[in-house]
């Protein structure tokens, strides 16, 4: 597993996920190999593909993106193991369920716990995501108190449907940075909509170091949003 | 609904599973299999729990009864597993074409009459 230096990329077709890869890396074909974890894009769904550097690339100075800090296989294992009989006691059998590198741009601080992602795809694995994410929210919390009764130490698991979160991390970072724009010129504040808590984190650490605006979030539960103040 | 014309085949719209609306009576012990498998993981004692399911028409009711002092592993604090729970079952029910509900309790009864069939 150390060596591995590759990247895990998906999108709406293999060639596209490979493209991406090879841009991410700064390499060609011959320099690689490509494996396809998943494709669903006959089915109208995404493509996943690890692409891992023949040679492994120099190292650059300091961290690259290959700090990817995942946890142990096993570990991992028992996580994909929970989801998997999850899965099929609620009858979606035939979804593939697979680790991943941290997607998200948001990279792991030392204050949080070793955190395994999975994804989930399938046929109907779009059933899972519910309005709002609400469904997926309820999924990944039932699947970590599961999770943490067979693990000795406390793991985090978080938990995806076809790359809802990173397409949902994707639109929220232009929404706070046009906001950003918004306000810094306006020099009023504008709350955003209620979201949950990790949609707000991403706004908050989208905007932590802009010069002109502030974010705050107010409001209890359900209801808890995100303003994005004029910075005095 | 697309009123009271006579029967017409059941036809699979897009989108949605297959095995919707198969047999009313497959989601019965699909949706209390998916209670049971939560229910047994989260308690202590994965033998005493005792799941009862009924069903009327498109709606099926499902009851899970643990021990008193197992109460509070399926509720979670502030309800949150018993809220998880509830969601995973509706999402299965609208794989098989239902409804359905659940209630929790700490009333297990020596095994019903045979008279009544879940």
């Amino acid at each position: 597993m150390v060596s591995k230096q590759g990247v895990e990329i998906q999108a709406r077709s293999v060639e596209e996920a490979v493209r991406l890869a090879l841009e991410q890396l700064g390499m060609t074909l011959d320099q690689v190999q490509v494996e396809v974890l998943v494709d669903n894009v006959a089915y109208g769904g995404e493509a996943l593909v690890r692409v891992t550097p023949l040679r492994p690339a120099r190292e650059p100075a300091g961290l690259a993106r290959g700090s990817v800090q995942r946890v142990d296989p096993d570990t991992e294992n028992v996580a994909k193991q929970v989801v998997r009989e999850l899965l099929a006691a609620m009858g979606f059998s035939n979804c593939e369920v697979v680790a991943v590198d941290n997607p998200s741009v948001i990279e792991l601080g030392p204050n949080d716990p070793p955190t395994v992602f999975i994804d989930i795809f399938g046929p109907h694995a779009g059933m899972l995501i519910g309005r709002r994410g609400e469904h997926l929210a309820q999924l990944q919390y039932m699947v970590n108190v599961l999770v943490n009764r067979r693990l000795p130490t406390w793991t985090r698991v978080i938990l995806d449907v076809e790359g809802y979160r990173s397409r949902r991390e994707e639109s929220l970072i232009n929404l706070a940075q046009r906001v950003a724009r918004q306000v810094a010129r306006s020099r009023r504040p504008i709350t955003l909509e209620p979201m949950p808590a990790s949609e707000r984190r991403v706004v908050h650490v989208v905007l932590r170091d802009h010069p002109d605006v502030t974010t705050q979030s107010s409001g209890e539960g359900e209801q808890r949003r995100v303003t994005v103040y004029p910075r005095q | 609904m697309s009123g009271t014309g006579p029967a017409r085949p059941y036809q699979r719209r897009p989108g949605r599973p297959p095995d919707r609306a198969a047999d009313p009576q497959r989601a019965v012990s699909e949706l209390s299999g998916l209670i049971r498998y939560l229910a047994s993981q989260l308690v202590e004692r994965p033998d005493a729990i005792q799941i009862r399911s009924r069903r009327r028409g498109r709606a099926v009711i499902i009851r899970l009864s643990v021990a008193p002092d197992q109460l509070g592993k399926v509720i979670g604090r502030e309800g949150r597993i018993a809220r998880a729970m509830r969601t995973l079952l509706s999402i299965t029910a609208i794989r098989y074409g239902v409804h359905a509900s659940l209630t929790i309790d700490d009333q297990i009864e020596p095994e019903q009459q045979p008279a009544t069939e879940a």
